[in-house]
């Protein structure tokens, strides 16, 4: 049965075969993960040594502990053996399998820069036994060429792995003594999640970690990591899974904002642009120009980001550009993937609306739960009225010499007499109640057709609307 | 039909189209003004749902406009303001400002009221300037502010405390007697006249005498001094009033008060011959929308003497100047309104015809005495329209 081949990465003048390779091999260790319905775990481990830097080559292992595999998709990568020059990589894979039933330990060599009817192209080593442990898993070993930027590429590779959350990285790095140096290790949260964490749940706490640590792969940002609670969260899952067949598309999308902070100098300036986080199957994978589309038309102004423009970048992400909002960091992950039997599932482009159902219910989700902070842009300019007006009422009422009046306003307004009145009181009293109207209509229809009038009145002319310009219309002028 | 339906309303009571601004008292504008308080916070306070309401403003604007015609050929017709109302609300895009500026306006209106206090205008503006200069940066937004206010209280624009801005002037047969003042001998000023106060109040507790027999009123300030140091008034007996440009509610104010006090003098207009000299003519005679709630009161039987169609063969052609667009727009507007009397109507299409206006300084052409004579002619062979 053909199994499934990785999304597509980048467009190939952008990305080298190493990562084209490697995105593969870890695509498939994620899949062999998730089929094996179990905790596991991935690793993927660079090593090189630093001198002569130019000969040596870098030795690369991706090893998982997911289910056994069937070696076909391997088989994949020929197109790719061939399109590389031998010097960069010679096509050679070294792979031990095991599932969970064998009771040997299986190593292999594949020679895909070999013609198929080559024999030796296929080589089978000798196997290991198992003795009474239990275990399944993979691991991939190759060597490639130590290409100049290497270090380019050490830093794509983390920041891919780091995307992808919830495995683990480590780069040796031996040097001129010989002794080993771990470098540098993701791990996901301070605490593993159990094993019933969903998958949304696991996307928010990964995009947590990426955002406290100012989404690059240094450690996470003490101070930033202090204020986590303050990290304002909203999540859409939909799906449109047919439970018959049981198979179906999964769209989440979390989105996480930090509000702008004067205490806290990471997030003292507003955040101008956001790079998408895309997932396809539980591996980072640049965006499609579909579900971009839907990103840049999303209404973004309804829930008080204002949308400057967006990109695509030269790594396939999508980039959306911010106009002066008052939040220190935004980040959004969008992660697509599939349900169902794994040789079942059709590699097909996400359905345009379940990405825009999950980025709305996002969305909606932040607004509920904080309407004062993701009030709508045309929101935010009332709300802005709300200061002076609030003010001038307050004025007129304490100036007032009649008590009786004062007393109706004071108790209409809920505050108790027995308070000390001051007109700052009574200011943020009536403030806050239209801050909280102002909120609570918040991009509802007809609120104008609905709101009461001051006086009575006989009939309202709908259409009509005092034209500020008119004031010529009878020649009047200052009198 | 109708027509007699409001013929009959009008003579034996208001007009039940008509709307109104009340003369009110002070400690009754703030009782409104209380009202629209407690009215806002019930609403923003109301357990079930809560909201802000909305201002019902009656709609000044044309299509809310009627006339109101004179029953008796002598009689006065004027613009009203019906019943049809337009909203101010703080969350339509666009009109948050202006929402916020009504409030603003009423709180100071009730601070002056509380103290007894007069104010113009122009003073407010600086108040409010140096308050709220993001909400008040022009004239323009406090004068339409205050008709808000006007038409949401249905109270006459003095009533709120404001005065009218002085600008008319007054000049000729006529004594005025202020309460506890001395009286005024309008009869032996300086050429620049009697200035009529701003006071609405003060001005309708004046007393007249005067044995002049005409009412002569002039556009222009140039114009109003030239005949008075002339003293046409003398020659001619006569009172001559003018606003200096367009009709200020005092002006308008005391010549109303002028043409009840004397019945048989009949108001004559000077004014250049272009439509918005035609303008401030009707405005005399019937009022203004923009005012509409109050102005209709001093609407009065206004006849047009110079400068006419006829009056043109005195007139240069190098005097002659091009009808400018702002003249189209005042020309179009007068031609669409109901109120324009067939012999104005072919003066103003006359104008739109040639293309061109003239003024009246035009008939200097001739003598700087000419105007004096030109004048004294008209009235007496009773050439006007």
């Amino acid at each position: 049965m053909a199994s499934p081949s990785p999304p597509p990465t980048a467009s190939s003048t952008s990305s080298s075969p190493h990562r084209k390779l490697l995105h593969s091999l870890i695509y498939w260790a994620v899949q062999r993960c998730r089929v094996s319905e179990s905790p596991c775990r991935l690793t993927v481990s660079v090593k090189r040594s630093p001198e002569p830097a130019r000969s040596s080559p870098l030795r690369i292992a991706v090893s998982d502990t997911g289910v056994g595999s069937k070696l076909e998709e391997f088989l994949e990568l020929d197109a790719l053996a061939r399109d590389t020059p031998v010097e960069k990589w010679d096509g050679t894979l070294l792979i031990t399998t095991t599932g969970i039933n064998d009771k040997t330990i299986y190593h292999y060599q594949f020679n895909l820069q070999q013609e198929t009817s080559s024999s030796a192209r296929f080589t089978k080593l000798s196997t290991t036994y198992k003795s009474h442990a239990i275990f399944s898993g993979t691991e991939v070993s190759l060597c490639l060429s130590n290409e100049a930027d290497v270090d380019d590429f050490i830093l794509w590779l983390v920041g891919f792995v780091h995307k992808n959350l919830a495995c683990e990285l480590f780069i040796e790095q031996t040097d001129s003594a010989g002794s080993g140096n771990v470098c540098m290790s993701q791990g996901s949260d301070d605490v593993h999640l159990p094993i019933t964490t969903s998958s949304i749940d696991r996307l928010v706490s990964g995009l947590k970690d990426y955002a406290l640590s100012h989404g690059n792969a240094s450690d996470k940002c003490e101070a930033c990591y202090m204020n986590r609670d303050c990290l304002k969260i909203g999540t859409g899952a939909v799906n449109n899974v047919d439970r018959r067949k049981a198979k179906g598309q999964f769209v989440e999308v979390v989105i996480m904002i930090a509000h702008t902070s004067s205490d806290l100098s990471c997030w003292i300036s507003n955040c101008s642009s956001t790079q998408v986080l895309h997932f396809e199957d539980f591996i980072p994978c640049p965006i499609s120009q579909s579900s971009f589309n839907v990103l840049m038309s999303i209404d973004w102004q309804s829930y008080g980001f204002k949308l400057k423009g967006g990109f695509m970048d030269d790594d396939g992400n999508a980039v959306l550009q911010w106009d002066n909002i008052t939040f220190a960091r935004v980040d959004i992950a969008i992660h697509t993937y599939h349900g169902g039997a794994v040789n079942e599932w059709k590699i097909s482009q996400p359905e345009r609306h379940l990405v825009r159902k999950a980025l709305k219910s996002a969305l909606l989700g932040l607004k509920v739960d904080h309407a004062e902070d993701f009030l709508s842009c045309h929101g935010q300019k009332v709300r802005e009225y709300v200061p002076d007006l609030a003010e001038s009422i307050a004025g007129l009422i304490l100036s007032s010499s009649d008590q009786e009046f004062q007393d109706e306003c004071i108790a209409l307004l809920g505050l108790g007499s027995d308070q000390d009145l001051t007109e700052g009181s009574v200011r943020s009293c009536i403030g806050e109640k239209m801050n909280r109207i102002i909120e609570m209509n918040d991009t509802k229809d007809n609120v104008e057709h609905n709101s009461p009038y001051l006086f009575e009145c006989e009939k309202i002319d709908e259409d009509s609307q005092l034209d500020e310009d008119d004031a010529d219309q009878d020649m009047i002028l200052d009198f | 039909m109708a027509e007699s339906g409001v013929a009959a309303a009008s003579l034996f009571g208001t007009d039940p189209r008509l709307c109104s601004a009340d003369v009110l008292p002070p400690a009754e504008v703030r009782a409104r003004i209380e009202v629209a308080v407690l009215n806002f916070l019930a609403a923003l306070a109301d357990p079930s749902a809560p909201a802000i309401s909305v201002l019902p403003l009656i709609s000044r604007s044309a299509a809310n406009r009627g006339v109101r015609r004179a029953l008796l050929r002598d009689g006065v017709s004027s613009v009203y303001l019906s019943h049809a109302f337009c909203r101010r609300s703080l969350t339509r895009a666009n009109d948050g400002k202006a929402f916020v500026r009504v409030w603003k306006v009423m709180e100071v209106c009730y601070k002056i009221l509380g103290e007894g206090k007069l104010v113009t205008q122009r003073e407010l503006f600086y108040k409010l300037l140096s308050d709220s200069p993001s909400y008040f940066s022009c004239q323009r937004h406090i004068n339409q502010t205050v008709q808000d206010v006007v038409s949401l209280l249905r109270c006459t624009r003095q009533s709120l405390g404001i005065m009218a801005s002085s600008r008319g002037a007054l000049i000729g047969r006529i004594v005025l007697q202020g309460l506890g003042e001395e009286h005024v001998d309008c009869s032996i000023l300086g050429p620049s006249g009697h200035a009529i106060t701003g006071d609405l109040n003060v001005l309708s507790k004046l007393i007249f005498s005067s044995d002049a027999r005409y009412l002569i009123l002039v556009e222009k300030d140039a114009i109003f001094q030239r005949l008075a140091e002339d003293r046409i008034y003398n020659h001619l007996p006569s009172i001559l009033i003018t606003a200096k440009g367009y009709p200020d509610l005092a002006t308008r104010f005391i010549l109303h008060r002028l043409s009840l006090t004397f019945p048989n003098m009949p108001i004559f207009a000077l004014v250049d011959w272009n439509p918005a000299g035609l303008a401030i003519l009707c405005t005399y005679k019937y009022g203004s929308i923009s005012m509409g709630l109050e102005s209709y009161r001093y609407a009065c039987n206004v006849k047009w003497l110079g400068l006419r169609g006829d009056d043109l063969q005195l007139i240069p052609q190098s005097a002659y100047q091009e009808l400018k667009p702002r003249d189209l727009q005042i020309a179009k507007s007068l031609l669409s309104s109901k109120f324009l009397q067939e012999k104005h109507r072919a003066e103003l299409t006359l104008m739109l015809e040639m293309g061109k206006r003239a003024e009246i300084e035009a008939l200097y052409s001739h003598g700087f005495d000419f105007l004096g004579k030109y004048v004294a002619r008209k009235v007496v062979q009773g050439d006007y329209i």
